[in-house]
């Protein structure tokens, strides 16, 4: 009897020991069971001819499989065409797509506990799900789309359905959470994901309200203008507007620039610099073909599994090719037999915070008018992984929530949330509508249902146009309007309504040939409407238009080279005039190393070179030292003025008194001086971070990011270190480690349809097992492109064809 | 023939539940069949060990071992040899216990009188 209890306790006891997670260790009896476990992941997703039954089709699917694992979807109607699609992604992508929305949804505290609480905090203050909720009434309302959207989900749903929990993404295993059902809501907010990580709400308006009151307005307008020294618009300047102004609203008259010196919310995330994209298409005329070539890179975050998913999408109506977002039907960024499309960010104003008087400390009344009005509370419950949940209670304004501070007896000023997100609209729609357009008046149809985020949508089309629309829904604002806070009690402070449609910035075949954008200022002064004071250097957009202005005859591989080009124009128009300063005799010997190898550079950011690491960190020391006085403290952070400033402030006003620095009283620093400082303490620094001088050390391959991370960073092996490729933040080949390039197409349009590349860093299967899951990113590291397989036809015969899968109702 | 039995039948039961039905067959065939403590113990993590192992290693010949490469970095290098180990201990240890937790449930609710012959056998 003794015997058997121990026996029993025994076993027990191993049960709960495999059975329990250490973190950061999963619970390894169900990981290393090779029933369940990590072993039954191993299996390489078949890539044999197969039929499968799921009861929610109409009729008969057939998806097509390439050499590169793409899908190419076959489908007798819409409706089966996009569930296939909402099939297929969740088989190759099911983890990720969870993960995103659990993220975009404020919810990771859940599965990963109470290190995530402060992220999902922030996504319910900003009121990330009632947005997405909003937008999927907004939807509803239109039938079609609403039929696409809940063939996707059911199709996803189709998949999951079936899934055994052997068969669950290594990952979740890993983590120690299960798969959940998919909603349209989920694919409405991933729309607002995408609008946080391109349209952020951190838009520096309090920190710049600080340097308004501490500097006035005079330094405000010289040293944060609305318009950069340096810069190549994307509509062409000089490209006259079709278009009678609507009134604007008048600045008001008692206009006090955010009275409350109001700290910003430090805690959020800025929009991560540099996050943008290239995209440009030349005319027939500037072409070998004689037809446009279009061109689109967007720079986003790079991870395993990417962020994009490729694939082909046919209907009896309709063949479209490209890249979706896992979680999202339709293709996002790609071409059909006569159009192709690519998108950039536009960074205009959609983010404005304003200052909300609340009677007492319950918020239930905030003055608006001169009148106390009611607020709306939204409860929302967060849920820890071993822990209690959290419940937050997020107070509502007719602005939008109030998104700090969290308690009502907090002192400090109440800032509530006007941000575009919350703007019901139905991007899907434009996809829809982009995936079947045939001309250019298809494509602006479609561009006019389109919210947020903004973007320039390039566009080619095989009768011979070439367009850019700068395009979202803009506030109609008065000049510098959400510059700094804004006064939530006055109604003159509210946006306005709306710019008209066919009055945002567009042009359609100009002279010169070509459209191109790379998140640059989309207008120059003359256009009539405020969109924002600043926007990305200009760096990108000026190297690719002198480019494009140089081409004739051009390729798909001219344009190709341009994607991978390397070439610095800021080095190229700032580095002589810092040179100039420098003294040779005074270096020792690791500064006149440093100094010879800026001036022999090319300005090209290979790996070899030594010299982008030197200029880089120059660039990045030199605000600094000149604008010591904007320097952040914790009480009132300031926002310091943008770098084009500098620049301008280095090459054109040389004696300016922001030159001399505030911590050296005796001493008047002038232009030469900080320049020989900097390039001192830039030496010190690389010394420092690096090592001695040495073309090893400081090769700029060597430095600069080359890990494509996992999804989940810490799980390291499932993502890809040692990607050697060159690039830069201010050169087209925007390359810089974690974020970069994360598409490149090239399409030429024919009469008899297009000639597509494209490629991606990663592989369409998110499984780390699959050989498909990683297969693209050597090609894309040597700047090579796959050729696109567009199948014309359900039986074409081609050899890239591996295998069929077909979806049957049985 | 007990042996045999429970690794098909292990096989089955945990290709439908949960990793932790890994302990049932190895409990139930020895509480019916099981001769000695000893015995029981054997054939439990045997069968097991082997039916463990012997489906990793499938599953990772199935691949090319793409996976186990990149779990066995996770594990700080500890090397497919290393996690086939693991999981074969792990599984073995399972059905080690829970066979000779049959037996001894058995024993314990039906305790058996051993015969003059058997206590001879022991004896010796």
């Amino acid at each position: 009897m003794k015997k058997a209890v121990l026996s029993l306790t025994l076993t027990g006891g191993l049960l709960w020991a495999l059975g329990t997670s250490f973190s950061p260790l999963p619970a390894l009896g169900a990981f290393l069971s090779p029933f369940s476990g990590f072993w039954s992941n191993e299996r390489r997703i078949q890539m044999l001819d197969a039929e499968i039954h799921l009861p929610g089709v109409e009729s008969e699917v057939i998806i097509r499989f390439d050499d590169n694992r793409v899908p190419h979807i076959f489908a007798s109607n819409d409706h089966d065409l996009y569930y296939a699609q909402g099939y297929v992604t969740a088989r190759d992508r099911l983890f990720q797509m969870d993960l995103t929305i659990r993220s975009a949804a404020g919810r990771l505290s859940e599965v990963v506990g109470e290190q995530a609480l402060p992220l999902d905090l922030y996504k319910r203050r900003t009121g990330s799900v009632k947005a997405a909720e909003e937008a999927w009434k907004f939807v509803q309302q239109d039938a079609k789309i609403r039929r696409v959207i809940e063939a996707y989900s059911d199709g996803i749903n189709a998949y999951l359905s079936n899934l055994r929990p052997a068969d669950y993404p290594i990952e979740y295993k890993m983590l120690g959470f299960t798969p959940e059902a998919w909603t349209p809501e989920k694919s409405m907010l991933l729309m607002v994901e995408m609008t946080h990580t391109l349209a952020t709400p951190r838009d520096g308006d309090a920190a710049l309200t600080n340097v308004l009151q501490k500097f006035g307005l005079e330094v405000l307008q010289d040293l944060y203008p609305d318009y950069a020294d340096r810069e190549s618009p994307i509509i062409p300047k000089g490209t006259k507007w079709n278009f009678k102004r609507s009134p604007l609203p008048k600045v008001p008259k008692d206009y006090t620039e955010g009275t409350a010196s109001v700290r910003e919310p430090l805690s959020w995330p800025e929009r991560v610099e540099g996050i943008g994209s290239n995209n440009w298409a030349i005319a027939g005329e500037k072409s070998a073909t004689g037809l446009p070539i279009l061109a689109g890179d967007p720079h986003l975050g790079l991870t395993l599994p990417s962020i994009w998913y490729q694939i082909q999408l046919t209907t009896p109506e309709s063949n479209a090719y490209g890249v979706s977002l896992p979680g999202a039907p339709c293709i996002i960024i790609g071409f059909n037999h006569d159009i192709a499309w690519s998108e950039t960010n536009v960074g205009s104003d959609v983010a404005d915070l304003y200052t909300i008087v609340f009677k007492d400390s319950t918020r239930r009344e905030y003055l608006y008018r001169r009148q106390w009005h009611k607020t709306s509370f939204r409860v929302e419950e967060i849920k820890v992984k071993g822990k209690p949940s959290v419940i937050d209670t997020v107070v509502y304004t007719h602005h939008g929530p109030v998104a700090l501070p969290r308690w009502g007896n907090d002192p400090t000023p109440s800032l509530a949330l006007r941000w575009i997100a919350h703007e019901p609209g139905n991007p899907v729609k434009t996809f829809y509508m982009l995936n079947r357009s045939k001309n250019y008046d298809d494509y602006v149809r479609a561009l006019s249902h389109y919210v947020a985020p903004a973007q320039n949508f390039v566009f080619a089309s095989n009768e011979n146009d070439i367009a850019i629309w700068v395009n979202g829904k803009f506030p109609l604002k008065w000049k510098e309007q959400g510059k700094f806070l804004l006064d939530g009690s006055k109604s003159a402070h509210d946006w306005q309504g709306w710019i008209p449609h066919e009055h945002n910035p567009h042009v359609k075949n100009p002279k010169q040939g070509y459209v191109s954008s790379a998140n640059q200022a989309p207008v120059d002064e003359s256009y009539p409407y405020y969109l924002h004071w600043r926007f990305a250097e200009a760096n990108r957009a000026i190297r690719i238009n002198e480019r494009l202005e140089a081409m004739q005859r051009a390729t798909i591989d001219s344009l190709r080279l341009l994607q991978n080009d390397n070439y610095n124009v800021l080095a190229r128009d700032l580095l002589p005039t810092l040179l100039e300063q420098i003294k040779v005799g005074e270096l020792n010997a690791s500064q006149y190393s440093t100094y010879t190898a800026l001036q022999q550079w090319d300005y090209e950011y290979t790996t070899q070179a030594v010299a982008p690491t030197i200029f880089e960190k120059w660039v990045e020391n030199l605000p600094s030292f000149v604008w010591d006085e904007f320097t952040t403290d914790a009480k009132k952070p300031l926002q310091r003025p943008q770098k084009d400033r500098l620049w301008k402030l280095i090459l054109k006003e040389p004696d300016s008194k922001w030159f001399d620095r505030v911590e050296t009283a005796d001493v008047k620093e002038n232009q030469t001086d900080i320049i020989r400082l900097s390039f001192k303490a830039t030496v010190d620094s690389l010394t420092r971070q690096y090592g001695t001088y040495s073309s090893k050390n400081w090769a700029w391959g060597a430095v600069k990011g080359s890990t494509i991370a996992h999804l989940v960073p810490p799980l390291k092996s499932f993502g890809r270190t040692n990607v050697v490729a060159g690039g830069g933040a201010d050169v087209p080949n925007a390359f810089r480690g974690k974020w970069g390039p994360s598409w490149r197409m090239v399409v030429a349009l024919g009469k008899e349809g297009p000639t597509a590349y494209g490629v991606y860093p990663g592989g369409q299967s998110g499984n780390p097992g699959s050989p498909y899951y990683d297969n693209m990113v050597n090609t894309w590291a040597e700047g090579k492109l796959n050729e696109l397989l567009y199948l014309k036809a359900i039986d074409e015969n081609h050899p890239k064809v591996l295998s069929t899968l077909k979806i049957s109702k049985r | 023939m007990q042996f045999v039995l429970m690794i098909l039948l292990s096989a089955m039961v945990q290709y439908f539940l949960p990793w932790w039905s890994v302990v049932i067959i190895p409990f139930l065939i020895s509480a019916w069949k099981g001769k000695s403590g000893s015995k029981a113990f054997l054939n439990g993590f045997l069968a097991t060990a082997l039916l463990w192992f012997g489906m990793a290693y499938y599953e990772h010949l199935r691949s090319g071992g793409i996976l186990t490469d990149r779990i066995s970095e996770l594990f700080r290098g500890i090397g497919t040899i290393g996690l086939l180990t693991a999981t074969t201990w792990s599984g073995a240890l399972l059905g080690g216990m829970a066979s000779l937790s049959g037996y001894l449930v058995r024993q314990a609710v039906f305790p058996k009188n051993p015969s003059p012959a058997e206590k001879a056998q022991a004896y010796w």
